[in-house]
């Protein structure tokens, strides 16, 4: 239980600011939590914020709920549209789709709601409707990978919860360094794969230099796989970890391939690839400048 | 010019004086608790259709009225008699999993479902 009165974080370009009843959020200017920045030391000393809650949470009042916000754009079936000032850090979810489950973290009762946010609510209702039978894709309780760097981020002495996330070659190259473990992560956090609890760097993806969150490393392996040679092997071992189809020669991936076209995407959640039904409603993305 | 005035009017006018969205809701919720009749009253006032149930009824297969579900609880926070928190008690429908197929919006405490159902939408 910690989410508060005012949402930050905001994409008001998302259908539910859009209609049936447009809203032009009213911004103000929020103090940036001090927790905040233990994971992202680069937020401002404010951030722009919209209110939710008419008034003040009194103390012992109900208070919302967040959800994990690191990787939650990582699969076509969720949508991240806002944060809210919480206990956890600045990408925790407050407004946030995945299937056909809307989370509406804040807790207040539509008295205690801003007239902005009852329209906002009420056009949820409305934007809701369309996903009827589009069930969630990416299930599972493996956190994304994006949580590594922001767990690094900081200049804190690494917690030992921290550690037992990290791969254990970046301990064993960069020991408590966080800058060299920051270099790492730039460097091989397309290579991480999910082994039982932890994190370790997948040597095939290392040397092959494949991101597995990419289609694109997929199509390189196909490619490899029908070369031959001495990649052939470690690019089929990676085509199998990484989709769970078990085809044995280049035509069989090229034809799956193209069937799944730009259907086909990588969670952490789920730690491979998949490939979402064609009915699939599109998400909405951010624009980004 | 005479295309676009209703959507004009339509745009400016607030939620509670606007026609009501075409939409048949089902507000499942904790019976006889004000939280309950706040949301009924509310959502009477701008949707076709507003229908109650109660949150831990509701399970795979219910809901096929509605075009969207919405999941609510009162505050979840057990409290001891000095006022600090014992334990969080959410209302858990048993019988709902990730296979339920309506549009369903799940309203803060009772995020610990889903959280249960190993969504994105989990109990950070």
């Amino acid at each position: 239980m910690c989410l508060y009165e005012e949402a930050h974080g905001v994409d008001a370009s998302h259908p539910i600011f859009q209609g049936p009843f447009p809203v032009t959020p009213t911004w103000h200017d929020m103090p940036t939590p001090a927790h905040y920045k233990n994971l992202d030391p680069s937020l401002g000393p404010t951030l722009r914020a919209w209110r939710v809650h008419r008034d003040k949470l009194p103390e012992r009042s109900y208070v919302g709920v967040v959800a994990d916000g690191f990787g939650f754009l990582d699969s076509p079936d969720a949508e991240w549209i806002a944060s809210g000032r919480n206990s956890k850090n600045a990408r925790a979810a407050a407004l946030a789709r995945h299937g056909n489950f809307f989370h509406w973290g804040f807790a207040a009762a539509p008295p205690e709601l801003t007239d902005e946010a009852q329209r906002v609510f009420l056009n949820t209702l409305a934007y809701m409707k369309r996903f009827a039978g589009q069930r969630p894709l990416a299930i599972g309780e493996t956190r994304s990978r994006e949580w590594l760097p922001a767990m690094i981020a900081g200049d804190q002495p690494l917690a030992d919860y921290v550690k037992n996330q990290l791969p254990p070659s970046w301990l064993a190259a960069a020991g408590d360094d966080r800058q060299a473990l920051r270099a790492l992560a730039a460097a091989e956090l397309g290579f991480l794969h999910r082994e039982g609890t932890r994190w370790q760097v997948d040597a095939d993806c290392k040397r092959l230099g494949l991101d597995n969150r990419t289609p694109t490393a997929l199509r390189r392996c196909v490619e490899l796989q029908a070369n031959g040679g001495d990649d052939a092997k470690a690019a089929q071992a990676v085509l199998e970890r990484y989709t769970g189809e078990r085809f044995t020669t280049a035509a069989e991936w090229q034809r799956w391939l193209a069937d799944a076209g730009d259907r086909l995407f990588h969670s952490d959640v789920v730690g491979r690839f998949r490939v979402a039904p064609k009915d699939l409603v599109p998400p909405h993305r951010a624009k980004t400048d | 010019m005479r295309t676009w005035l209703p959507v004009l009017l339509f745009a400016t006018v607030l939620p509670a004086q606007a026609a009501k969205l075409d939409l048949k809701v089902l507000y499942a919720g904790v019976a006889d608790h004000p939280r309950t009749e706040q949301w009924r009253a509310f959502l009477a006032a701008h949707v076709a259709h507003v229908a109650l149930t109660d949150v831990k009824a509701i399970a795979d297969g219910s809901g096929t009225d509605a075009d969207v579900v919405i999941l609510d609880c009162p505050d979840p926070i057990v409290r001891k008699a000095d006022g600090n928190p014992e334990r969080i008690a959410v209302p858990s429908p048993k019988g709902l999993t990730a296979a339920f197929d309506r549009p369903t919006i799940v309203i803060a405490g009772m995020t610990l479902h889903t959280d249960h159902l190993q969504l994105k939408s989990n109990w950070l």
